[in-house]
């Protein structure tokens, strides 16, 4: 099957500074990739450089097979949403979205057929009148999509689209922005710096850091199993608990210590003896993590730690216990029964347990 | 209790000796506007008697004011400024637009030196255009004052529209490239309504320039083409110098550019602190 994008061995070059490194990943059609990273790690530059807007000093990019690098933007057959959302604020939201239409000068009632149609997918028929700099946060984000989709590309490239939105709108356009890539089976590249974002939205997760691909994964895989402590972190935000562990061979026997006091199960004592590695930070999520009044049995590490809290989260709660400073998390669907400050066991399951190489940050199981 | 009274009082002695201080500053610049309308409206037998009383206003100073031909002095100041407005527009527009668009090679020299050019005393550069016009035949036309005045507004155009231009973002281009727009089509439908209100205080600002200017108006106009600024100069009665007919011509000449002031002051204002504000 053609792929739908091959960016190959793109390097680019600002000022001397190297902001994309070899930059290497394909797209199948009709697949939505979601370009994650943190801000300045040249995701704008990368979709810029698909599109068209801005020069490579390496590498190729091929749309549907064939090599676009010298063709100007709009004979690549790309669209773009970007992350300011570019619309003309002196026109209407009518003229905004015919206007890839007027440029290709269309005739009249195509357009006037195909604007409506698109404003219908996106619930903004009754702002086809209103200037553009007239509009909400939401609505100039979803006339910026519809601008995008009037369009007939093969890729569509979108620059944080959610970003500068609050929480609530941001989760309502996600959801309707899910549907929508459903519905019309398009190719997309979406640029986010949000990994809720990635995590929601993407068929493929490509974790990009400084210019370099680090990570290109499912977003179950990367939520659950990131290469590298950094990403893990990243991606989970505050929520990841996290145990030090050391690992000395004395007289042939394997010690373990923490100074968090923990204890270790056998099953975990196992996996730990096939580690080549001293300094171990052991992973975990919240949804693999439980913190009781008191655990019997815990296969993984436990802790005994004193109760500070919890979020409630509508559906769930997030619970919190603490230990040396260290503060542990966990998902439960029931309102915690324990007091503040008081003793709770928290027990890190087994299964969830990743295990990261503290000097490099990489994954070791 | 005494001490919020006595706070209360000079806060409102201070406001009071604050707006005290901008009335006198405002009838400072408003005395001559008003000596001129004053003298303007009043008949010669009463020209000086008493500055600040009008007895008996009369129209019979503009009467003779058109008898001398101001309205066709009028008219000239008018097609030249016109001109010269649109011909520092169109190029400061497409200047500007290639200034902050465009990776042009030695782009801040160029920019340096348009302004430069703007600091040269003009007097300097009177006689060879002068010899120039007489020689290629522009001297007395309206085209060559139009291109003089056009060149002559053109530096505060092109740094003020630059700095507009450079305002809207650049994604908007980029969304146009990507949309299929040529850059004609970008910078006149897309970019150039979105700094509109920059564009227009930028014309305001060489209108003004224009319409008020003399020195190269008195050596390069010609009979037919003498602006109002070179008429004024020119005045004089058959019994002496006649004021109250300078000032009727004085308030023809000045109605225009209150107008513009009035009506443009708002962008005005921001194309006077164009570059200070980051946005």
């Amino acid at each position: 099957m053609k792929k739908a994008l091959i960016v190959s061995e793109i390097v680019k070059k600002i000022r001397g500074k190297e902001v994309l490194k070899s930059v290497t990943f394909e797209v199948e059609k009709g697949q939505l990739l979601v370009l994650l990273g943190p801000p300045g790690s040249g995701k704008t530059t990368l979709l810029k450089i698909i599109a068209g807007l801005e020069k490579q000093d390496s590498g190729s990019i091929y749309i549907n097979g064939e090599k676009v690098d010298d063709k100007p933007p709009y004979e690549r057959k790309v669209s773009m949403v970007f992350e300011t959302l570019a619309l003309y604020s002196n026109m209407t939201v009518y003229e905004n979205i015919a206007s890839p239409m007027i440029a290709e000068k269309k005739p009249r009632e195509i357009i006037d057929k195909k604007v409506k149609e698109i404003a219908s997918i996106l619930r903004i028929e009754h702002l086809l009148n209103r200037r553009a700099d007239k509009l909400s946060g939401g609505e100039r984000q979803r006339v910026a999509i519809a601008r995008a989709l009037a369009k007939e590309a093969e890729i569509y490239l979108l620059d944080e689209p959610f970003s500068n939105l609050d929480a609530k709108i941001r989760y309502a356009l996600r959801t309707e922005f899910k549907k929508l890539k459903t519905m019309l089976g398009k190719t997309l590249v979406l640029a986010t710096s949000d990994p809720l974002d990635a995590l929601a939205l993407g068929d493929i997760v490509v974790f990009i850091e400084k210019g370099v691909i680090i990570q290109k994964t499912q977003p179950v895989e990367l939520y659950y199993k990131p290469i590298r402590l950094d990403i893990s972190r990243y991606v989970t935000g505050r929520i990841l608990n996290e145990v030090v562990l050391k690992k000395k061979t004395e007289g042939g026997k394997t010690i373990i210590t923490s100074e968090l006091d923990v204890v270790i199960s056998e099953s975990v004592l196992r996996d730990l003896q096939d580690i080549p590695v001293e300094n171990i930070i052991l992973t975990s999520h919240p949804d693999n993590t439980m913190i009781e009044k008191s655990i019997e049995n815990c296969d993984g590490l436990k802790i005994r730690g004193r109760f500070l809290g919890y979020e409630y989260r509508g559906s769930e709660f997030l619970v919190f216990a603490e230990y040396k400073n260290h503060l542990f998390k966990a998902l439960k669907y029931e309102k915690p029964l324990a007091d503040f400050n008081e003793p709770v066991d928290v027990c890190i399951k087994r299964e969830g347990l990743n295990f990261y190489d503290h000097e490099t940050g990489s994954l070791l199981r | 209790m005494r001490d919020y009274r006595k706070a209360t009082r000079f806060f409102k002695l201070r406001k009071y000796l604050k707006l005290g201080v901008l009335i006198a500053i405002v009838l400072v610049y408003l005395l001559p506007i008003y000596g001129m309308f004053n003298l303007a409206f009043r008949p010669r037998a009463e020209m000086f008697s008493g500055f600040f009383v009008l007895t008996q206003p009369t129209l019979e100073n503009f009467v003779e004011a058109y008898e001398y031909g101001a309205y066709s002095a009028i008219v000239n100041s008018v097609i030249i400024t016109v001109g010269g407005v649109g011909l520092a527009l169109t190029l400061s527009v497409l200047a500007s637009y290639a200034f902050s668009r465009f990776n042009v090679k030695g782009k801040n020299l160029l920019m340096f030196y348009i302004l430069s050019t703007r600091m040269m005393p003009p007097i300097t550069l009177i006689i060879p255009i002068f010899i120039m016009y007489y020689t290629i035949g522009l001297k007395g036309t309206y085209l060559g004052l139009i291109l003089v005045y056009g060149m002559m507004a053109l530096p505060l155009s092109v740094w003020m529209t630059k700095s507009f231009i450079d305002d809207v973002p650049k994604d908007i281009d980029e969304a146009a490239i990507i949309d299929g727009h040529s850059t004609m089509y970008i910078l006149f439908k897309i970019v150039l309504p979105m700094v509109a209100p920059g564009v227009a205080a930028s014309a305001a600002f060489a209108a003004i320039t224009i319409w008020n200017e003399f020195l190269f108006a008195l050596l390069l106009s010609g009979i037919d083409t003498k602006p109002t600024s070179v008429l004024l100069s020119s005045i004089r009665g058959e019994r002496g110098f006649n004021w109250g007919r300078v000032a009727a011509i004085e308030v023809i000449y000045i109605i225009p550019i209150i107008i513009l002031v009035f009506w443009l002051q708002k962008h005005m204002l921001r194309g006077l602190t164009f570059g200070t504000v980051r946005r």
